[in-house]
Parts: C-alpha cells; structure tokens; sequence
C-alpha cells in the first residue's frame, strides 16, 4: 500500500476532524472500551434589564473532569465576586456530572492568584507562553460530600 | 448589585461563545498582553483511493503548538507516519513562530510514543477517566 502525500493546511476541514476523531473514539473503545462523553457546559450571567451577558464560563465535561476554557467577567462587575460565583456554579454541575476534578489554563497576566484563592493547586507552568509570559494549569479535586460516599 | 439571572445548560451557543471569547481577549488586551491570534493546523495521509490513513489536528497560538488529535490507521503503525507527522506539525510551527509544543494523552494512546520524539512529561493526572492516566507532554523545538 502506498502512502500519499501529507496534506498540510492551517484550514481543518470538519469532515477530516469528525474522520479523525471517530477512528480515536473506535480505538479508544477496543482499547478500553470507554466512549468519550464530552458534554458542553455553559453558564452565563445576564443584565436583569437589558439582558446582555454580563459574565459567562464555558468548557466541558469529560471522562471524569470538568475542562474550563473560558471564564469571562465584565469589567463593571469585577471585584464583587462574579467570577468566584461562576466557578463554584461550574464546581457544582462538575459533581452532578460525576466529575472528580476541574482542570484550566491561565496565563500569568490574568488573575492566577484568583484561582489560587478558589483552592486549585498548580499543575504546571509553561513558559514563554506567549513569549515574556507564562501559561499556568490550575487543577483541583473535587471532594466527594460523605453522603456521596456512603452511598457508593 | 443587581439580581442577575443565571443561565446553566449543557450546549454551546456560537453566539454567545463568540461574544465571551471577544470580551476575553479583550480584557487581555487591556493587559498589555501580546495580541493574541490562533491558527489551525491540519495534516492528512490519504491512500490512492483518497481515504484518510492518518491525520494530526491542532493549533499555534502565543509562540506554542497545541497537538489536539494524531491517529494513525491500524495497518501502518510502526511504519514511521506518527512520528513523521510530529515532526511535520513542529516544522510547520516553527515557521510560524513557535518555539514549544503540547499535548495530552492517555495511559493506553501514546504514554510511550512521545518521550521517544523528545517530549517531556509535565503533569499525570490520575482517575482520568477514572483507571487511567491523563498525561502532559511538552517539548521544546525551536531555541
């Protein structure tokens, strides 16, 4: 069998990334038959009056863990403990998804001590990142409330 | 402070992504951050017949490559195309500015693949999924 050329390309075409993903999955399943379980998660504050997204978190669930892409607050409503409430909301729904811990990057120039604050540890630092910056992977493990637990 | 709803639910909205993301990179801006800018990356293997027989996914943003998804067809493990595929996506982030790249992966894909590419391990995180390892990897690529 031949192998053709590699196709390089800084455009990735949904279809070869569905391809790909699928075959990961099938692998993933005859390896350990575990199916991914990706679920969306999105929690978003709205303005009472105007309804304008004041403050919102997304990312996803997966294989046990809650991944937190985005934490985003408007800069009228920082310091009053938005951000903090977005993160305990999201903390919340990671255990009704069975999730026994929260992962996320930050960078060095946003607010890593805020995170800090909130009871996750640093997993690791990637420097230069961007250059002059730091990406920081913040982690913390949920734990389980004894009633959860006795009643496993 | 005003009463704000809050609206929890398990789908996307691209709109709504959109939107947090621009205020995001915005408040980074105010930073004094580096702009920030993402671009795709995509490496297809296909047969003559035109079928995918490997591919990696990914992205270079802020001097760094993230390696989302690699898979090599069955039949051709072992033949070198993973580790050509690798060594492709750090040339082609190289000349976009890249200097490091990263990845994850798991206990039963590519624990012992990446350290043979020069990759090091920066965290394992354990019950991920619950009886296996989620491993980091990182490898510096340019000076």
């Amino acid at each position: 069998m031949s192998v053709g050329l590699l196709e390089i390309s800084d455009y990735i075409d949904p279809e070869d990334l569905d391809a790909l993903e699928e075959r990961l999955h099938d692998y993933t399943r005859e390896e350990t038959g575990l199916t991914l379980d990706f679920v969306p998660l999105s929690i978003l504050k709205r303005d009472e009056d105007d309804d304008r997204i004041v403050a919102g978190l997304y990312g996803e669930s997966f294989w046990n863990w809650l991944y937190i892409d985005s934490l985003w607050v408007d800069d009228a409503l920082c310091g009053q403990g938005v951000g903090r409430s977005l993160i305990e909301a999201a903390e919340e729904e990671a255990r009704a998804r069975d999730c026994t811990g929260v992962y996320l990057w930050a960078q060095s120039f946003t607010s890593p001590d805020f995170y800090a604050k909130m009871g996750y540890e640093v997993f690791a630092e990637l420097p230069g990142f961007p250059v002059g910056h730091r990406r920081i992977g913040f982690m913390k493990r949920l734990l389980q409330t004894s009633e959860q637990a006795g009643s496993r | 402070m005003k009463t704000l709803f809050f609206d929890i639910k398990d789908h996307i909205d691209p709109e709504e992504d959109a939107f947090l993301l621009k205020g995001l990179i915005a408040n980074a801006l105010e930073r004094s951050s580096p702009p920030y800018s993402e671009q795709a990356l995509s490496i297809i293997v296909r047969d003559d017949a035109g079928h995918i027989i490997a591919g990696l996914t990914g992205k270079t943003f802020w001097n760094w490559l993230y390696i989302d998804t690699i898979w090599v067809e069955k039949e051709q493990r072992k033949s070198g195309l993973g580790r050509q595929l690798v060594e492709k996506a750090e040339r082609e982030a190289i000349t976009r500015g890249c200097h490091s790249a990263y990845l994850w992966t798991e206990d039963f894909e590519g624990e012992g693949f990446y350290p043979k590419l020069g990759y090091q391990q920066f965290v394992e995180k354990a019950d991920f999924p619950n009886g296996h390892r989620r491993i980091g990897f990182m490898k510096r690529i340019a000076a």
